[in-house]
């Protein structure tokens, strides 16, 4: 009788529904845990923001060459010319020192806007995530070792840094991080190049960009940070094209189900 | 920037390769991003001597050549005949690679003449663009048999570097080399020869006045005469093809060459060609009108600084010359500019005009003020040697060179920056090896040290500047690693907690996040009904020229693509920000919204179904319950695009808070979408105000056994479901424990417009079990109370 009760088991079970997180969802609620596990808290801000927020306090004056790099899109408010959709989320930090008192350790993830026409390395719109720490006596060794710490939370304990001199207008000293590649171990492939690969942009903050916040340059230094969030979901999901982030096609999203 | 190594070795004569140095380099501050080999692919090719040119016996497009490469004579055919016997020309052997052909060279027929080889055009050496003849070698500057790579020392790196807009002396040769003088302490020199001079005073030759010594605080010219004639040597050609410039005559090559040595922006005028002569540097009247160089009459505006002569414009200084007095092939005096202008006023006027050239992306980052007449000193020794002219004495000049800045420096504050103890004989150190003049600033151990800036370096302003340089020239990997103490816990404000609930929950109903763009079309507007659009100023395409109102048009159109694709199920999400005009106020609020469409779930054992509304509904009520919020409810159907029968508004504590159901299948279908569409958008910031954040209060588990009692009600089809809920349990009273529908039902034998209604009804009494007598009662309340209130009928139970 138990033999007519027979059940074939490799047929398709009955599961309920699982949906997924958003790859950018997921490379987020990481970073952000790593942070906030450091002490760090989550600040937001507004998209659209101001010329003087979004540029000027961050020490890039109305004719500077460094405008050019950010092509920006503007928003048409009549009688308000200086509205931008912000080109960082470095804006949202400006607003936390003019809000608050030092010491100030905040992230700050969103959504940031360029003026770029979509191919698959670049998007008019993306997310970071931008970190900023002040306080008496931060140095460059407290950003390292920050950063340090996100790196191997984030990629594995066996990942490496290395700092090389770049400049932005907001950081002095500014520099670029390469992580040791998570594929190669930093020996090199086809992911890599090199065996490094460069992720983050940070410095220690620009006194002018303290005393634009109100802050005492003398007295307190800090650092910075930024993060590009769509990278770090190419590189380490190998996404070949960067429009399959925002264009909702559910067959990229399934790929994520079980991801936390 | 590329910068052709032999070159940069006449300014620092490392002994070491730029592929030696390439990672070093950029470890320092200049970023190297490549390191190319232009003329690598060029392979055995040698200098060869032409012996005879004759025709072709069947072709009269072709020459037959016969070459010497002094092992032995060749034939040739080639299609140009700009050479002659004696000449010195390359020929690519058989067997020998150019960059231009994938393979190698062979014999081959040409018309019945076998041809062995090629002989090459600068082209296909990669020296330079020109294709319309045969490269001739200057004469005796090689053998027959020399190999042509190393004849004109091609054998070659070239380093592309990326110029950050901090270090706009880093687009010159002179200015990476003092890098890496710096960072290998192999010593600058100086190879430049100065320039032979004659007896006449360029000063007496052209007057030079600056009426506008804001915009230009310097200017100095100098004059060649006789520059008819001449070439540009090979070499000289190739390094400028290599830095992306085209060679076009001796003249014009020289300033460039010397710009992209020097850094300094030179322009040349033909002398003749400038009333007085004189240069008078002024700004624009509006409106002015002025041809330029390249053919196109432009409209000056107030404030764009002008280069004239005597009487006229001449060029948009810094930027492009005019038409009138540029050099062309019958030039034979020249009067080259030498000029400093400040940075922001060419910013603006290359920007307006859109007009951008090496020389104005040059000043717009800042040329050094104390390079002027270096820059027309090269520029002029180049221009006679290779055209044949004579540099007249002196320079012709108005303006004045800037004072350098000093800017001070205290160790212990480097110290404190960089977290590693800068002693300030290390500082010191770094300020000799970037040969910056310094004094340490009175005898206490706590002394700045003050360093004078040179003019080439724009970027230091600030002491940071100067912690920059220590820390850069001592090398990166000096810093330490200190994870920092912050003093509180990490945390994350009460909106972005909720909006990670609502895209957890969401994920937990089986549904998947997708990330839309910002930007919205008019269509998508009319498609939500609404007018207070943010517009965008300068879109990227011109019919997304609004920031969204609403996360449901995106939603829409990622449906319509999915389906577009194949994808048979699209229960997709997206929480973001939208944006409305509040008179001048841009308002952004957080939303969350779904789309369902397409089949419920696929699978062989269950019914094939399509989502709709009720999938919504259910859906948003799982929501709600992940994020804790107790009091909400639907209510009137919000009308255009929703289905009129399908769709209610959202409330929570009785403020309106969205939408859910099913999009009016017109406006589905008008945008692609296949089959019924049920969406739900939320405002997520008035919800957290209804969250329940009370604890869970446990009740005890029911100690004693319900009744349940199956009632099925036949009633008119106008009556809610959920109303009908409501008043089974207000009828039931303290004896109800919970209802069930089980069924939904119309058809035969119900007649038209009525449907019937089953619920499984449990009664229960924490404190007994109930028996018949006291629970006929309650249903005989409950069966009333619907007869009385919704005309139902009791068909079974």
């Amino acid at each position: 009788m138990l033999e007519e009760d027979r059940l074939d088991l490799s047929l398709p079970g009955r599961a309920p529904r699982v949906g997924a997180f958003h790859p950018l969802s997921i490379i987020e609620r990481e970073a952000v845990e790593v942070f906030t596990s450091l002490g760090f808290r989550v600040v937001e801000g507004p998209e659209v923001e101001d010329d003087w927020h979004n540029f000027q306090a961050l020490n890039i004056p109305p004719d500077h060459p460094a405008r050019t790099m950010k092509d920006s899109l503007y928003v048409d408010v009549p009688g308000h010319p200086e509205l931008l959709l912000r080109t960082e989320t470095s804006a949202v930090q400006v607003r936390t020192m003019l809000a608050q008192s030092p010491p100030v350790f905040v992230v700050a993830p969103g959504r940031v806007y360029r003026r770029e026409t979509s191919d698959p390395t670049h998007l008019p719109v993306f997310h970071q995530i931008e970190g900023l720490a002040v306080d008496e006596g931060i140095t460059f060794a407290d950003l390292k070792g920050t950063l340090e710490a996100f790196v191997k939370a984030m990629f594995g304990e066996r990942r490496r840094i290395r700092l090389g001199p770049a400049f932005f207008p907001f950081v002095e000293p500014g520099c670029e991080v390469g992580v040791s590649c998570f594929r190669c171990d930093g020996a090199g492939c086809r992911v890599c190049g090199t065996g490094w690969i460069e992720l983050l942009g940070a410095g220690m903050v620009h006194p002018s960009v303290l005393e634009n916040c109100g802050y005492d340059a003398e007295r307190l230094t800090g650092f910075a940070f930024g993060l590009g969030i769509e990278r770090v979901a190419m590189l380490r999901y190998e996404i070949p094209d960067m429009r399959m982030l925002v264009d909702g096609d559910v067959r990229l999203v399934q790929q994520f189900r079980g991801v936390a | 920037m590329k910068i052709v190594w032999s070159w940069l070795r006449e300014f620092c004569p490392t002994e070491r390769t730029a592929h030696e140095l390439a990672d070093r380099l950029t470890l320092h501050g200049v970023k190297v991003e490549e390191v190319l080999r232009p003329w690598s692919g060029v392979r055995g090719v040698v200098v060869s001597r032409v012996v005879k040119v004759e025709d072709h016996p069947n072709s009269q497009k072709l020459t037959v050549v016969t070459v010497d490469d002094g092992a032995g004579e060749h034939v040739v055919c080639a299609g140009v005949r700009n050479y002659d016997a004696g000449d010195l020309v390359p020929w690519a052997r058989p067997g020998s690679r150019v960059p231009v052909l994938a393979e190698p060279l062979a014999p081959r027929d040409m018309g019945g003449v076998v041809s062995h080889g090629m002989l090459c055009s600068p082209n296909e050496l990669a020296i330079a663009d020109a294709h319309t003849g045969i490269l001739v070698l200057d004469p005796g500057s090689a053998a027959p048999g020399d190999d042509l790579v190393a004849a004109l020392e091609l054998d070659d790196e070239v380093l592309d570097i990326e110029v950050e807009p901090n270090r706009p002396d880093f687009l010159s040769v002179l200015g990476v080399a003092r890098e890496v003088s710096a960072l290998t302490g192999t010593p600058l020199v100086d190879p430049r020869p100065p320039p032979d001079e004659s007896t006449e005073a360029a000063a007496d030759v052209s007057t030079i006045r600056i009426d506008a010594l804001d915009g230009c605080p310097r200017y100095v010219a100098r004059v060649i005469r006789g520059v008819g004639g001449g070439a540009t040597p090979i070499t000289a050609q190739a390094r400028l093809t290599a830095c992306g410039m085209r060679p076009i005559s001796p003249v014009v090559d020289a300033t460039n060459y010397a710009m992209l040595e020097l850094g300094q922006p030179l322009h040349a005028f033909d002398l003749h060609r400038l009333e007085g002569p004189g240069i008078v540097v002024r700004r624009a009247a509006d409106g002015e009108p002025l041809r330029t160089l390249d053919g196109v009459d432009r409209v000056m505006s107030e404030g764009d600084l002008l280069i004239c002569d005597v009487e006229r414009p001449v060029a948009i200084a810094g930027i492009m010359g005019g038409a009138t007095s540029e050099v062309a092939d019958d030039t034979s005096d020249v009067l080259l500019e030498s000029a400093y202008f400040t940075r922001t006023g060419i910013l603006r006027t290359a920007r307006r005009l859109d007009l951008h050239s090496e020389a104005s992306h040059r000043f717009e980052r800042g040329t050094d003020p104390e390079g002027l007449e270096d820059g027309a000193a090269r520029g002029a020794q180049l221009m006679a040697a290779w055209s044949g002219g004579t540099v007249s004495r002196g320079v012709a000049q108005d303006g004045s060179t800037p004072p350098r800045r000093w800017v001070s420096m205290r160790p212990q504050r480097a110290s404190r920056l960089l977290g590693y103890e800068v002693a300030r004989s290390e500082a010191e150190g770094v300020f000799e090896r970037l040969r910056m003049t310094h004094r340490v600033a009175g005898d206490a151990p706590e002394a700045s040290i003050e360093v004078e800036v040179p003019g080439y370096r724009v970027d230091i302003e600030h002491e940071v500047d100067l912690i920059e340089e220590v820390a850069r020239l001592l090398g990166y990997d000096r810093i330490g690693t200190h994870v920092p103490s912050t003093g509180q816990p990490g945390g994350a404000p009460a909106g972005y907690r909720f909006r990670r609930r609502a895209i957890q929950g969401l994920v937990r109903s089986g549904l998947y996040e997708v990330r839309l763009m910002t930007f919205a079309s008019s269509d998508d507007l009319a498609m939500t009904g609404d007018t207070d659009a943010v517009p965008v100023a300068n879109p990227l395409q011109a019919d997304e020229r609004f920031l969204r109102t609403s996360l449901l048009p995106g939603l829409v159109h990622a449906v319509a693509r999915n389906q577009a694709q194949g994808v048979t199920e699209t229960p997709i999400f997206e929480a973001g920000t939208v944006f409305r005009l509040d008179g001048e106020n841009v308002v952004e609020r957080q939303h969350v919204a779904f789309a369902l469409a397409g089949q419920a779930g696929e699978h062989w054992d269950s019914r094939v179904r399509s989502f709709d509304a009720l999938d919504a509904t259910g859906v948003l009520g799982s929501l709600m319950t992940d994020l804790g919020v107790r009091d909400w409810g639907l209510g009137d159907a919000p009308g255009h695009p929703f289905h009129p029968g399908r769709s209610a508004s959202v409330l929570a504590a009785g403020v309106p808070v969205g939408i859910v159901g099913e999009v009016h299948p017109r406006v589905a279908r008008d945008h692609d979408v296949v089959g019924r569409l049920a969406v739900c958008e939320l405002i997520l910031d008035p919800l957290i105000a209804g969250v329940d954040e009370g604890s869970v209060v446990v009740r005890d588990v029911p100690r004693y056994p319900p009744v349940r009692r199956d009632l099925a009600f036949v009633l008119p089809e106008e009556v809610a479901a959920g109303d009908v809920v409501a008043a089974i349990e207000e009828a039931a009273g303290e004896l109800f424990a919970r209802s069930m529908l089980f069924d939904v039902y119309r058809g035969d034998p119900l007649p038209p417009g009525a449907k019937s209604l089953a619920f499984a009804i449990d009664l229960r009494a924490s404190d007994r079990t109930l028996t018949g007598e006291e629970t006929e009662p309650v249903v005989t309340a409950i069966v009333e109370r619907l007869r009385r209130e919704f005309g139902a009928e009791l068909r079974s139970g």
